[in-house]
């Protein structure tokens, strides 16, 4: 009952009929809350409960809408803390993209607490990331994982996380995804793009255009062990015309990534409201991509995930890949960001 | 005198009321009663007299706690004042 109510809560304002869900008895509301806060739909909840689309009491009520307060208050520290992390990057002249997080919420919902976030994603170059974590780290953060070998994150991983003295993760990524799609080829192509800007406060930071947002959401949904219904709905609400978003995806080479969340978001939350996501649902996907999403899904040490993501990268960088996740076993080990994530955020 | 938001008060809309942060070092703060009818309001600047005449059904059995609703959101630093 309480997964009927999240996937209408995750299609709650999206265009075409769906049925109501059944109306949420009190001693079910603290599960709701549980179940609604990892998919990142504690905002839509809210507003669907105030809109009558979802039936609790009045005492369910207060509770999400106190629930609601609660990760509005989280966000709102979150989204201060990315000025601090634009300002400290900037300054240092470091070129930025930030990712998900305000960038989504203030540009593609009706009003950005319909999207909530939970730490500060940041996209910046390869060659940026070693003073990117110094910057961070002499601004009091601490870093979550030691580097598994010099190297090894700047050239194959996935991002850097960090915690700020508040508590509040930096994610300093270096591509948009874990695994194959994040080593099969450097996310050069969305560099040579134009950056859109957000407004915070009176800030403009500088984020992924329209395309390139649509295109991260639809990597970021299934590059996870499972696809979260928030990140449904972004892929969703963040869908325009499709063409730009799938010629980057194929620079890339990420374009299955398009059409697997695409497929997903429609089983989800119903037939898909815009022409992008019926032509993306329709489009083939190849033998090699199905066996690099199905890897996301599997279970298994980060590990074997990283080793058998290998075969993504060029022949040529192969082995030194090998051998610096062999290093990395005798030392720290290689995090989850290395491999495949298990846990979604932003 | 024209009233208006704080620019670098961040906020979010809930069903409780908006809820707000002003810069460092402040903490989140929800609004509730006729601040957050104003805040949710403000829009654009406006005087308490354009605030009063579109808030009038909102705000008619509050309509006295304006102007101090008004004055207490600038004192606290989360609205500014134009001549």
């Amino acid at each position: 009952m309480i997964d009927e109510v999240l996937r209408a809560v995750a299609a709650h304002g999206l265009p075409g009929d769906r049925p109501p869900p059944p109306e949420v008895p009190d001693d079910r509301i603290e599960e709701l809350l549980r179940e609604a806060a990892p998919e990142k739909l504690l905002g839509l909840l809210d507003q669907a409960v105030a809109d009558g689309a979802v039936a609790v009491s009045r005492h369910g009520a207060e509770r999400i809408g106190e629930e609601a307060v609660r990760t509005q208050a989280w966000c709102l520290l979150v989204e201060r803390h990315h000025l601090e992390v634009h300002r400290l990057l900037t300054d240092a002249g470091i070129d930025t993209r930030f990712l998900k997080g305000p960038s989504a919420a203030h540009r593609f919902y009706e009003h950005p607490a319909l999207r909530p976030f939970v730490d500060v994603d940041v996209l910046i170059r390869s060659a940026d990331l070693d003073r990117a974590v110094d910057l961070l780290m002499g601004a009091g953060h601490t870093r979550n994982q030691p580097e598994p070998v010099p190297g090894f994150s700047a050239r194959y991983g996935k991002s850097v996380t960090l915690r700020s003295p508040a508590g509040i993760e930096v994610d300093l990524h270096r591509t948009l995804a874990s695994g194959p799609y994040g080593l099969v080829r450097p996310p050069d192509a969305l560099w040579r793009r134009t950056p859109a800007h957000v407004r915070l406060g009176t800030a403009d930071l500088a984020v992924l255009d329209p395309s390139a947002a649509f295109a991260h959401a639809c990597i970021h949904a299934v590059t996870g062990r499972r696809a979260r219904l928030g990140s449904l709905r972004d892929v969703v609400q963040l869908a325009g015309p499709s063409e730009d978003a799938l010629k980057l995806a194929e620079q890339l080479r990420a374009a299955a990534c398009l059409v697997q969340a695409a497929r997903l978001a429609t089983e989800a939350l119903g037939p898909p409201a815009t022409a992008p996501l019926r032509e993306l649902e329709q489009a083939p996907v190849s033998r090699r991509d199905q066996r690099w999403l199905t890897l996301y899904t599997q279970t298994g040490s980060y590990r074997s995930v990283a080793l058998r993501s290998a075969s993504a990268l060029p022949v040529v960088d192969r082995p030194r890949y090998l051998v610096m996740l062999a290093r990395a076993g005798r030392s720290s080990g290689v995090s989850r960001r290395d491999g495949v994530d298990t846990a979604e955020k932003g | 005198m024209r009233y208006a938001r704080h620019p670098e008060v961040l906020w979010r809309s809930t069903s409780r009321g908006p809820v707000l942060l002003p810069p460092s070092p402040g903490d989140p703060e929800r609004l509730g009663g006729v601040a957050a009818v104003v805040w949710e309001l403000l829009d654009a600047p406006s005087t308490a007299a354009e605030l009063s005449a579109t808030a009038e059904d909102l705000l008619s059995p509050e309509a006295a706690g304006l102007q101090e609703s008004l004055d207490a959101l600038v004192d606290r630093g989360l609205l500014t004042v134009e001549p």
